[in-house]
């Protein structure tokens, strides 16, 4: 099954994708055939049961974790057979992720997490460029007065919003976003969600898996993953 | 305590299902626990132990003592003429013993071996409480001048010569062409005193009139003569010393009258507790040696820790339903500690079994560096040594795992999901951990480079002669043949005949060969009479420097021809390169000349290359002077035929043909010499290589395990770096550069720790090692790339795999 949208320009392009997890006396297939092609400017959730694939659709789509099988390009360009340096690279310049605990890093300021991808780029930009992109990033969720703060000083949906910045600084070409609202209460989800939605509608594309279906339905279009398989023939619930 | 043996009954249990942890445990600590008892042993015999002799306290080592007062220079000056003198005439000790150790060969026997044999008075028994096997030592009657053919021999000739025959007691053996009767043997276990440790023990004794020492002047001093005591009860050493010393006052005043050297000195006797005189300024030595088995344990330890804490990390969820159910924390340390005690007395167990291997290797490596080590052994204070440090091991582990659970803080990993217990060495732990196994390892680098350089230099040290084809025998003429012109004949009229085998083609003579074990040094004086110092010295003919291919830099040899008269004192001296340099600094020296310690004139005709000798080659440094051969000892240098071989039987039959009842001794190639010189640097350098392996391998190790605890400790951070975009080399150069910090610090310390050790320690460690920058620089890049490697091993792993495997981890 081929899923696609409207759009003409596909972000992400997927062909029978494949994982299998083997251990000593276990086959897992955790996906089982995923054909998915994303374009610039889609709002997808995907949902589905514990353990019907989700997250290791994600990490798959993030450059986290390699397919057993199938076909993956991102922009265009065939990443499956990339080299481990190549494929950080992609992520760090094409793909921002928000993650369901937040993954700061408590060491380092609030400044200083979002800066981080920017530190991983190829050509190394100067503190300035760097500094304009983090306040950019920070604007964009409302955090620029907490910049000099620890994450641990900061609640929970705080820590969200920062991780949200960090994914943006590097303008990326999709956003990734795993239970963005697993670790916050119903009033930060919101939050998070509202802020999610903007983002959208502001031109940038969204990838997010959740099992909660209220904010499921926020996005433009849903997949319903089952035994790593996509169930449904999507909806285009609204044309960017 | 009930309670306590169930504990160590259910934690063996617990270890055989933990077999990997308990065998790396054991292991580990039983071969580094060996060292240390070792060691620990070493230096209680050389610290504490009384020497194995009765009354050892009251016995002294006694010697005649000169003291040059232009130069203010202190010779040991042991005379036979003293010593006698001294030993008639003494009443202040309660007992004397003169002794003398010389060699001899057994001619009776159908090897004929060259024996180390001692000439003893008859009290050398009595003071050193000998006990026989069979049969008794010298009496009263084997008076300092009598004859009487006997002699004592010790449970290695008993073994080694006589087959253990039990009707040994009356049997004869022949020294030389005299024939002596077997009155004793010693038991195995006796420790003889040797003048100097570098000789081999003796074999046979033999009574005190028949040793070769001249007894009529004070020209000639020996270093392997000697005289031990006992002190009277009542009265102090120093009154002791002043009475002795009146008794040869007259005695050298009349000696010195003559002599040029002498003549503004004066003569004393000293005494020494026979304690510190066997063990001499060796026991830096010993405690070096302690310091760098400890050192090898502390490193050893700091795997081991890391192992209980992560072991007790691992324990934490059973020790927290133990306390959820009641345990105190008395309970929760006996469990940690019955652990610990059954691992650490095992440990001992192989540790003992290493510490006799060490004794082994120690007898056979530092035989002639360390006294006393035929009486190594594993006594009670060796076994309660091994049993603290195994209580005090297992304490300081049961401790740190006890801290590390925190028992107010244990009740809660029940509460946790059962994914993770949170329990965590702190990051400033880890840090010490390694700063200290660094520290230690990289120092103990230093050190055994040092060492394994100066071997290997003596190794590849290049001889400055040619020892091809070249071959050595010595003359056993026993008592034919006593006058030197009778030798000297003799030696003419032989040479002659071996130089006639068309397996020889040139012989010389000379008293020593030119590389050997031993040292043969004369006092020189100047042109002025000015005090120069000591020089090698060998008495050799005309053709010695051919014979040996010793190249002759400038001038010329000796006159006269090999066959020739050679005992009268020709009045030449032939010096090496840098004993002329050592004199007259960078100018040509022939025609100039020095002179003797009696102020005889001697021409320099010559200068001939160094010569290298491995044997102590760092006291000489090729400083060599030759004087022309005179009968002292009567030995021949003979060059073969290329591409033939000599035998000793060929030998043996010109030398019988010529002189009947004459034997050949200690016939030997200067290659075979070379090689057992070589011997101990060889062993020296494989042993300390070994040993840095070892403390390598054991700190790369610890350092492994103490950096992969802390890269897994940061293994979601890392992945959250890597799915930020983080490139592998980036990651691994932050974490290379976070672990570098520890590392630095170690390096850094143990050059400091170096330098100040060998500050303090500066005049013992300048025989031992020469620092030098080529071996700390060496020790510290092999020191770097092992904690480099053990850094990057543990990241590896995270960044050569997909990034969501770290981020999985929990």
């Amino acid at each position: 099954m081929s899923i696609q949208t409207q759009n003409t320009k596909p972000v992400v392009q997927m062909t029978d994708i494949k994982r299998v997890f083997l251990t000593e006396e276990i086959e897992t297939h955790a996906l089982r055939g995923i054909n998915l092609t994303i374009n610039q400017g889609d709002y997808i959730a995907i949902s589905g049961p514990s353990g019907c694939g989700k997250s290791s659709l994600l990490s798959i789509l993030g450059l986290l974790d390699s397919p057993t099988e199938g076909k993956y390009m991102i922009d265009g360009v065939d990443v499956s057979h990339m080299t481990t340096n190549q494929k950080a690279s992609i992520r760090n310049q094409k793909i921002g992720f928000i993650f369901q605990a937040f993954n700061l890093i408590d060491q380092l300021s609030v400044f200083d997490n979002v800066a981080l991808p920017l530190s991983y780029r190829d050509t190394a930009m100067s503190s300035e460029e760097i500094r304009q992109r983090v306040i950019e990033a920070l604007a964009l969720v409302n955090m620029t007065h907490r910049q000099s703060h620890k994450p641990n000083q900061l609640s929970g949906g705080q820590q969200q919003r920062i991780a949200s910045a960090r994914a943006l600084v590097v303008k990326p070409s999709i956003l990734l976003v795993d239970e963005p609202t697993g670790n916050l209460d119903s009033k930060n989800g919101d939050a998070v969600m509202d802020m999610l939605d903007d983002l959208n509608r502001r031109g940038t594309t969204i990838c997010m898996v959740t099992h909660d279906p209220r904010y499921a339905n926020m996005a433009r279009r849903q997949l319903h993953l089952l035994d790593g398989k996509i169930l449904d023939t999507p909806t285009i619930l609204e044309a960017v | 305590m009930k309670r306590f043996f169930t504990e160590v009954v259910q934690s063996s249990q617990l270890l055989l299902s933990k077999l990997q942890f308990s065998v790396t445990v054991i292991l580990t600590l039983g071969l580094t626990m060996g060292m240390l008892i070792a060691t620990f042993n070493l230096n209680y015999l050389l610290l504490a132990k009384p020497l194995p002799y009765p009354e050892s306290d009251r016995l002294v080592n006694l010697w005649v003592e000169v003291e040059h007062k232009p130069s203010g220079r202190l010779h040991e000056y042991n005379t036979p003429v003293a010593l006698n003198d001294l030993y008639k005439k003494q009443q202040s000790l309660s007992s004397q013993a003169l002794m003398y150790q010389g060699q001899g060969m057994l001619t009776d026997h159908a090897k004929q071996p060259n024996l180390p044999i001692a000439y003893v008075t008859h009290e050398y028994f009595t003071l050193l409480g000998a006990k026989y096997i069979h049969g008794a030592g010298f009496t009263s009657k084997h008076e300092l001048t009598s004859k009487i053919p006997e002699v004592v021999i010790n449970f290695d000739a008993w073994v080694n010569w006589f087959n253990k025959a039990e009707d040994i007691v009356g049997q004869t053996l022949q020294i030389g062409d005299v024939q002596f009767k077997i009155i004793g043997v010693l038991q195995q276990n006796f420790v003889e005193y040797r003048p100097i440790p570098v000789l081999d023990s003796p074999q046979l004794w033999l009574p005190w009139g028949y040793s070769p020492l001249p007894s009529e002047n004070w020209n000639n001093s020996f270093s392997t003569l000697a005289s031990i005591a006992k002190l009277p009860d009542s009265q102090s050493a120093l009154k002791v010393e002043s009475q002795l010393t009146t008794i040869l006052e007259n005695q050298f005043q009349s000696f010195i009258a003559t002599d040029r050297y002498f003549n503004e000195s004066s003569v004393s006797i000293k005494t020494q507790p026979l304690h510190d005189a066997v063990i001499g300024d060796k026991r830096t030595i010993g405690y070096l040696l302690f310091f760098g088995a400890a050192a090898l344990l502390l490193i050893a330890c700091g795997n081991i820790v890391n192992l209980f804490l992560s072991r007790a990390i691992e324990k934490s969820r059973t020790l927290a339903i133990q306390a959820a159910l009641g345990a105190k924390p008395k309970h929760i340390f006996s469990s940690l500690f019955a652990e610990s005690i059954l691992l650490t007395v095992i440990a001992m167990g192989l540790g003992l079994i290493i510490c006799a291997w060490c004794f082994v290797l120690l007898r056979n490596l530092a035989a002639t560096q360390l006294p006393r080590l035929t009486e190594l052994s594993i006594d009670n204070i060796t076994i309660a040594f091994a049993l603290s440090l195994s209580l005090l091991l297992a304490l300081i582990f049961s401790l740190l795992s006890f801290k590390i659970l925190n028992y107010s803080q244990l009740k809660e990993q029940l509460q946790s999901s059962g994914k993770g217990s949170g329990l965590q060495i702190s990051p400033r732990s880890r840090n010490i951990l390694v700063v200290v196994q660094v520290t230690l390892t990289s120092l103990m680098l230093i050190g055994t480079s040092m060492v394994m350089k100066q071997s290997l230099d003596t190794i590849a040290h290049p001889l400055g002669f040619s020892r091809d084809g070249v071959m050595t025998f010595e003359l056993e003429l026993g008592n034919k043949y006593p006058e030197s012109e009778e030798q000297a004949a003799l030696l003419t009229a032989l040479a002659e005949e071996i130089k006639m085998l068309p397996e020889v083609e040139d012989v010389s003579r000379a008293i020593i060969p030119p590389i050997r074990v031993g040292s043969f040094a004369m006092s020189m004086l100047d042109e002025n009479g000015n005090d120069i110092g000591a020089f090698q010295i060998n008495r050799v003919d005309a053709n010695y420097f051919d014979v040996i291919s010793l190249p002759l830099l400038y001038g010329r040899t000796f006159e006269e021809s090999f066959g020739k008269s050679a005992d009268q004192p020709s009045g030449e001296i032939l010096l090496s390169e840098s004993a002329a340099k050592a004199i007259f600094g960078d100018v040509n020296v022939v025609g100039r000349s020095i002179k003797t310690a009696g102020n005889v004139p001697l021409k320099i005709v010559g200068v001939v290359g160094d010569i290298f000798n491995p044997f102590r080659s760092n006291e000489s440094n090729g400083v060599k002077v030759y004087l022309p051969y005179a009968t002292w000892k009567v030995r021949l240098i003979l060059k073969q035929t290329p591409h033939t071989s000599l035998t000793k039987n060929q030998l043996s039959a010109v030398v019988d043909r010529v002189a009947p009842g004459v034997y050949v001794k200690d016939f030997t190639s200067l290659e075979d010499i070379y090689q057992s010189l070589l011997f101990k640097h060889r062993l020296v350098a494989w042993f300390v290589f070994g040993l840095s392996l070892l403390a390598l391998m054991l700190a790369g190790a610890g350092i492994y395990g103490v950096l992969n605890y802390s890269t897994q400790m940061r293994r979601y951070e890392l992945g959250v770096r890597l799915s930020l975009g983080a490139k592998t080399h980036t990651i691994i150069a932050m974490v290379l550069r976070d672990n570098l910090k520890p590392i630095s610090i170690g390096i850094v310390s143990s050059v400091l720790l170096f330098l100040l050790i060998y500050g303090i320690g500066r005049h013992t460690l300048d025989s031992i090692v020469e620092p030098e920058m080529l071996s700390i620089t060496l020790s510290t890049v092999v020191m770097v790339i092992v904690a480099l490697l053990a850094s990057y091993i543990p990241i590896r792993n995270i960044v050569l795999n997909d990034p969501i495997q770290a981020l999985r981890y929990e």
